[in-house]
């Protein structure tokens, strides 16, 4: 029994593996007409390596880059269709990001979903944080799902700061942003969540703690 | 069938989605009421559904053989013919145990209602476990009924009658349920022996905190003695069920047999990881000791009580997290 559970999740994964690619593969062909499989058998498939400025420009789609930093997950998702309480970032096979103002709240079809978090905290810190010269303290809460489907909250002490400007280059194209750095902990967890956010406010890149399974998701805001 | 009404106000579920407010939060501002007209849900989604999944069964306590088992494995279909009218088959396949010699024949002084379930494991394999169809309907905003006909379960066919009052948010509830029977021949498929009986029981259920579940049954039993049954459950946010019984009925306890009065436990363990798709919902193992005749119940399809407690406002609240998913 053993084995074949054994086999199974292999081939469970095996399959999500070949969609991911192959829909990703469909998403970026009819946007930018690119063929992303490679040669031989490997499904090897890096956006940074795939995607030009030329083909950016001609979009006008919002389109986030999302990396997973334990993970080998990457991958480019555009905005969901449809009116939302938030941004939500939906890939072709049913996974998503949601984001408020680029802070991330909630994902979906990934194991241990961040199911909501509140921001509002952090998004007024972002606000004053690029002109103040002190650091700024609040509380974030952050609700995920967990066994017996419970709800479970973490709740963190945190203080956001900048650490001045500090360009950022994404797919060939600079930006000028501030860093600020938020360092929040508890008991159990500590983390550093850093935004490079533009002069209008706009996150244009960012680390943002998911919990303590995922941990650390890279979001570049590409278009 | 359409069991209860919930309504949500917009701003609040646009408050809650993205929160990290407790889900219990938003139910508390749900509203839950009974049904009040006794429309039935006319939306056949899935006109069939499958399941396929082990089972294990044992018996206990046979001087010749302490320890008997059977492991197989278990087609489960359901056709949906139409709003609350179901036909549910059962094939079962013996694969590995020691049921295939039966080392001791009852000697039992009841009619032989559920002791001589050794000949059942003899005989019966491939078996056809269940053949029935059954009829699910709601008389008013909060008292359902059920009637089922065909091969009820493994051995006994007949016909099965069954009301059940429970307001969606009241703890308490109250069931009838009665059937007259006939048992099956041995090797489970469509014949039947001369026994018949008429078995039925008043039962009271009610859902404590933290999924627990107290059902106490007054009535008749298989071998027409009379008695009471009380039952406790458990069941776990993860889908894990735990639960004893006891009857005590009219049969003195020289006449029942070893062990005095029916009694036993049982688990329930999900088993979805299984399957690689949505099937037929709640596989599962179930640990029942069978073995005397005195206060056997039926096990009736589609039990009125155990289809509704998970679709009722307690039963929301014990899962509160799956609400946003």
């Amino acid at each position: 029994m053993k084995s074949l559970r054994f086999l199974s999740a292999f081939l469970l994964i095996l399959i999500s593996a070949c969609s991911e690619i192959s829909n990703s593969s469909t998403v970026l062909k009819s946007k930018f007409s690119l063929d992303l499989r490679k040669s031989g058998s490997s499904f090897e498939y890096n956006p940074r390596k795939t995607i030009t400025r030329e083909m950016i420009n001609a979009s006008t789609t919002p389109l986030v880059l999302v990396e997973i930093l334990n993970s080998d997950y990457i991958a480019t998702i555009q905005s969901a269709p449809f009116p939302a309480l938030a941004d939500v970032w939906l890939t072709k096979n049913g996974k998503s990001l949601t984001t408020k103002d680029g802070v991330l709240v909630a994902t979906r079809g990934f194991n241990y979903d961040l199911m909501g978090a509140d921001v509002a905290a952090l998004k007024a810190a972002l606000t004053n944080a690029q002109t103040s010269k002190q650091p700024i303290f609040y509380d974030r809460s952050y609700r995920y799902l967990v066994k017996d489907n419970q709800d479970e909250i973490i709740t963190v002490n945190c203080e956001l700061s900048s650490a001045g400007k500090s360009p950022v280059k994404i797919f060939d194209k600079s930006y000028a942003t501030t860093l600020l750095l938020e360092t929040c902990q508890n008991k159990a967890v500590q983390f550093e969540n850093k935004f490079w956010v533009q002069k209008n406010g706009l996150i244009r890149k960012s680390m943002q703690w998911h919990g303590i399974n995922l941990e650390m998701i890279l979001i570049e805001r590409v278009i | 069938m359409v069991v209860f009404s919930a309504k949500i106000e917009r701003a609040d579920l646009e408050r809650y989605a993205l929160s990290a407010d407790p889900s219990r939060a938003i139910l508390d501002k749900i509203e839950f009421s009974d049904r009040k007209d006794r429309l039935e849900d006319q939306s056949v989604t899935k006109p069939f559904l499958w399941s396929l999944s082990p089972y294990f069964e044992y018996s206990l306590f046979d001087p010749l053989d302490p320890i008997r088992y059977d492991l197989g494995a278990k087609l489960k279909g359901e056709f949906t013919l139409g709003p609350g009218l179901y036909i549910d088959g059962e094939i079962r396949k013996s694969i590995l145990g020691s049921f295939g010699e039966v080392l001791r024949t009852s000697d039992s002084v009841l009619p032989h209602v559920r002791s001589d379930h050794p000949i059942y494991g003899r005989d019966g394999d491939p078996s056809l476990d269940q053949l029935a169809v059954t009829k699910l309907a709601k008389f008013t905003p909060d008292l359902y009924a059920r009637l089922s006909t065909g091969y009820l379960e493994k051995m006994y066919a007949g016909v099965s009658g069954e009301m059940l009052w429970k307001p969606v948010n009241s703890r308490l509830g109250v069931g009838l349920e009665l059937s007259r029977v006939q048992q099956r021949d041995f090797d489970i498929r469509l014949g039947l022996q001369d026994y018949q009986a008429t078995t039925g029981h008043l039962s009271a259920y009610y859902d404590f905190e933290n999924g627990l579940v107290a059902q106490l049954d007054a009535g008749q039993y298989l071998a027409e003695d009379r008695g009471y049954t009380l039952r406790l459950s458990r069941q776990f946010g993860n889908g894990w069920e735990m639960g004893t019984w006891a009857t005590i009925t009219n049969v003195p306890f020289e006449k029942f047999g070893e062990g005095s009065f029916d009694k036993g436990f049982f688990f329930r363990i999900p088993l979805d990881w299984s399957s690689a798709q949505l099937t037929k919902t709640e596989p599962h193992i179930e640990f029942n000791v069978m073995g005397k005749d005195g206060g056997q119940k039926l096990n009736a399809p589609y039990r009125l009580y155990n289809l509704m407690r998970f679709s009722h406002s307690e039963a929301i609240y014990k899962e509160a997290g799956r609400f946003w998913k």
